[in-house]
């Protein structure tokens, strides 16, 4: 990564990148750009012949950075390989961004936004030039054991030609899975928010292949007809399969390959095996997920009847308020013990019901008994609570995305101290290995969330939870931070801008810091909590970022010292020897010149110099009481009292008598002698 | 040491001197009748002066054996003859060097309490004046704040013995 610096190249302002690239961000190129993100040209200096262009990123969606540093690596021509990234300066406002440089696809998108039609392919291009290529790609991102999570027509491009090639499109310049159009996604992440569908896994993928060939068969949305929610209910009620692909024309070897990739059980969904033996002439009889048991009756709920219990929990974590209202009374227990014949199933139902009345309205009590009640109707379904609906390994991301949304760190905070994570898993039929991580993560937000000081709380599991995830503090709200070693250049800069009023922390720096700052002792953090005064709170904060400082560098921050020079000036005030004022004062000049917060620490926080100081103060101040006293007793006549001068002049008397006698009888003696 | 042994020790004192001045006086006894005689202005003062440590008596003393010393020496030089001590306590000029002396150590004593007032007065402001630039070298030092503390009483005798503060540190 490499600071944007400014140059001119012939009419546009370039920023160059990494030494080799020049991003023109004064040049867009609207048609490459990705949800979330502008693309603009670049200019690579060593091969000028070479078309690129660059993802401008935003602070709040931010780019999986893990993703760039792992596909950066793949060779192939029909994927959109992130060839640089790093940080650059705007010129026009200033700000810096994160910003992916790739190479410019060849063709067009296969379709331009998800809701045009477009011509469909024929079954011989779909599969020699879409679905082949594809298994060669997806085999090398399943191999990075990761998910790319934008698999969609609109993001697939194609070029002309005989020879039509494709060119999956890029998957790091926003989170995972954010901009997928919901067809696109499983029934499970479909039903979540975007924010919490997660990074996913490669089954997601073969899934969204599995829907990009419908779409391309059909030329355009095959559900064009049905709204988001009608989508999902329709998926769960007769299947992916049923929902995208239906009555519509395919070819038999087509269907076998929309059959296994649109298979609804992640355990049963085709894989990359699965995939290459179709893809070389072997007839596989795919799979097809088992739809949820029907229940002899229906079940009202929102002014619709409903047979099966997942298709009925989707509905209730819709409509949240009247899922509430539902679990007043047994009916939906003896609707599950009776049409559905589930009888585990409606004990959950039942204890969680009695559990809701039991809590009364207030305390969330209700809530959590019907995030229950839903895990029970459906365990494939992802955790739902109020406004949060997230799959387990979702819910970091979820609270990262959302973190600004109004109570959406509180509801994740009580989803993972009411433990509802683990109530999912434990609905799951078996433990499967990829639970592990989840749950360990659900632990540290579990963990992070319950203390609520400064540099632990909601944010601290952000960033401990979200390894790339940029600080999202006020004071860096123009900035993308998201190495610690990037976090005092970016507060430099701040700086430098000109000093600013306020404190240069706040709760999201101090999570980063305890985060991302290896080594870095929780003493530091702890001793942000319980400041004395503003003056200790502020040398705390100097005490971090010095140890930031040392461990991560850079070795010189001259503005950032001078902003902590003047938020500590009181300091000196304190001390009452003028000496050391003066002393410290011309320190902490020299520390500000030299940019070293470890010397103004010294300087402010110098418990010897403070001893020094009261203790001759102490001792000023009993010499001055000693001599007012004098001066008083000089004042009141101490020395020139009748009795003193008395006393005084008696002796002096008889002192100037003995003299005047002795220089007398010494004379007298002189003249007799002589 | 106890009270009794200093009585014993000022008894033995006198003891001494008593038994040191029989023989001097028995060999000099013109000379003690001519000084006893001419000393008489000290003796008066010895009766009038009741203040501790008798520095009136001192002060006239003296001065009275100044004026005494020519009368002596004339005694000494004529053979230390009672007849010439008996010519001294009859001299005119002898009594004359005698009181004169002594009047001028009454003068001495009388004159001394106003000088010493003046003196002392002008000691005083002189003392204030450095005490006060002392405070503002430490205001200037400390600041302010140094000041807000209440004088401390002086008491000349016992802060003579405690010693005065040590000077506060400049680091």
């Amino acid at each position: 990564m490499s600071a944007g610096r400014a140059a001119q190249r012939g009419g546009g302002q370039g920023i160059e990148l990494s030494d080799r690239y020049e991003v023109y961000a004064d040049q867009p190129l609207p048609f490459l750009n990705s949800p979330g993100t502008e693309a603009v040209a670049v200019h690579d200096h060593r091969n000028p012949s070479r078309s690129l262009f660059a993802l401008i990123c935003r602070r709040e969606l931010p780019p999986r950075t893990d993703a760039i540093r792992s596909l950066s690596h793949v060779e192939s021509s029909a994927f959109l390989t992130p060839r640089a990234s790093g940080v650059v300066t705007l010129a026009t406002d200033q700000s810096r961004r994160y910003v992916v440089v790739f190479e410019q696809p060849r063709g067009d998108r296969a379709q331009m936004d998800p809701d045009t039609n477009f011509q469909p392919l024929s079954e011989d291009d779909l599969i020699r030039g879409v679905i082949v290529p594809m298994i060669s790609i997806l085999r090398e991102i399943g191999g990075r054991v990761m998910a790319h999570r934008a698999i969609r027509a609109d993001n697939i491009f194609i070029s002309g030609g005989s020879n039509q090639e494709i060119m999956l499109g890029e998957c790091v310049s926003t989170p995972a899975g954010y901009y997928q159009p919901l067809i696109y996604e499983p029934i499970d992440a479909s039903m979540a928010n975007p924010s919490g569908r997660g990074a996913g896994y490669i089954s997601d993928d073969f899934y969204a292949l599995g829907v990009l060939i419908a779409v391309l068969t059909s030329g355009g949305n095959p559900i064009p007809h049905m709204t988001d929610e009608e989508v999902v209910a329709s998926k769960i009620a007769i299947g992916s399969y049923a929902t995208l692909v239906g009555q519509a024309r395919v070819s038999l070897k087509l269907m076998e390959a929309l059959r296994g990739l649109l298979c609804d059980d992640p355990q049963e969904r085709w894989g990359i095996t699965d995939l290459e033996l179709w893809a070389n002439g072997r007839h596989l009889s795919p799979k097809q997920a088992t739809l949820p048991p029907k229940a002899a009756r229906t079940f009202e709920f929102a002014d619709q009847e409903f047979i099966t219990a997942p298709g009925l929990s989707f509905a209730m974590g819709k409509h949240w308020a009247k899922a509430q209202e539902t679990l007043r009374d047994d009916g939906l227990e003896g609707w599950v013990r009776r049409s559905l014949a589930d009888e585990k199933r409606a004990s959950a139902i039942l204890k969680a019901s009695r559990m809701s009345r039991l809590s009364g309205d207030g305390g969330g009590g209700q809530d959590k008994s019907l995030a229950g009640v839903l895990v029970a109707l459906d365990h494939t379904a992802p955790i739902r609570y109020k406004t949060v609906a997230a799959r387990i390994d979702g819910l970091a991301q979820a609270l990262a995305i959302d973190f600004e949304r109004e109570h959406v760190p509180q509801m994740i905070s009580e989803i993972v101290r009411s433990k509802m994570h683990k109530a999912w898993i434990e609905s799951q039929p078996s433990m499967r290995p990829d639970f592990v991580p989840w749950i360990r993560q659900a632990d540290t937000i579990e963990n992070f969330v319950n203390r609520g000081r400064a540099g632990y709380g909601p944010e601290r599991a952000l960033y401990e939870c979200n390894s790339g995830w940029p600080c999202l503090s006020p004071l860096l709200r123009n900035d993308f931070v998201n190495e610690i070693t990037d976090l005092l250049p970016a507060l430099e800069r701040l700086a430098e801008a000109g000093v600013p009023q306020g404190e240069p922390i706040d709760r999201h720096i101090a999570a980063f810091c305890g985060a991302r700052s290896k080594n870095l002792s929780e003493r530091l953090l702890n001793k942000l909590a319980d400041p004395e005064d503003e003056l200790s709170y502020r040398i705390a904060v100097l005490r971090l970022y010095a140890e930031v400082q040392r461990t991560s560098g850079p070795a010189s921050l001259p503005h950032l010292t001078a902003w902590f020079s003047k938020l500590l000036s009181p300091i000196v005030e304190t001390y009452h020897f003028r000496s050391f004022r003066s002393q410290l004062s011309k320190g902490m000049e020299n520390a500000v010149k030299g940019g070293d917060l470890a010397e103004l620490l010294w300087l402010v926080d110098n418990e010897n110099l403070r001893v020094q100081d009261e203790n001759g103060f102490a001792q000023a101040q009993h010499e001055y009481a000693y001599i007012a006293g004098q001066i008083a007793w000089h004042e009141e006549g101490g020395l020139t009292a009748a009795a003193r001068v008395a006393a005084v002049s008696q002796r002096a008397a008889a002192v100037v008598s003995a003299v005047l006698a002795s220089v007398s009888i010494a004379i007298m003696s002189l003249i007799y002698v002589i | 040491m106890g009270k009794g042994m200093a009585a014993d020790t000022a008894k033995s004192n006198k003891m001494t001197w008593i038994l040191l001045g029989i023989p001097i006086a028995a060999v000099l006894m013109p000379s003690c009748l001519l000084l006893l005689v001419l000393m008489m202005p000290t003796m008066v003062v010895f009766v009038v002066d009741g203040s501790p440590g008798r520095k009136f008596v001192v002060t006239v003393g003296l001065m009275n054996v100044a004026g005494a010393v020519p009368a002596l020496a004339e005694l000494w030089s004529q053979g230390q003859s009672f007849e010439a001590a008996f010519d001294g306590m009859s001299n005119v000029f002898s009594w004359a060097g005698a009181l004169m002396a002594s009047g001028i150590g009454w003068l001495i004593y009388w004159i001394m309490p106003p000088i010493v007032s003046n003196y002392q007065g002008i000691a005083s402001k002189t003392q204030v004046l450095a005490l006060r630039a002392k405070q503002k070298k430490l205001v200037a030092t400390w600041g302010e704040e140094v000041a807000a503390v209440a004088a401390q009483p002086y008491r000349e005798t016992g802060d003579e013995a405690a010693g005065e503060p040590e000077e506060a540190q400049e680091a």
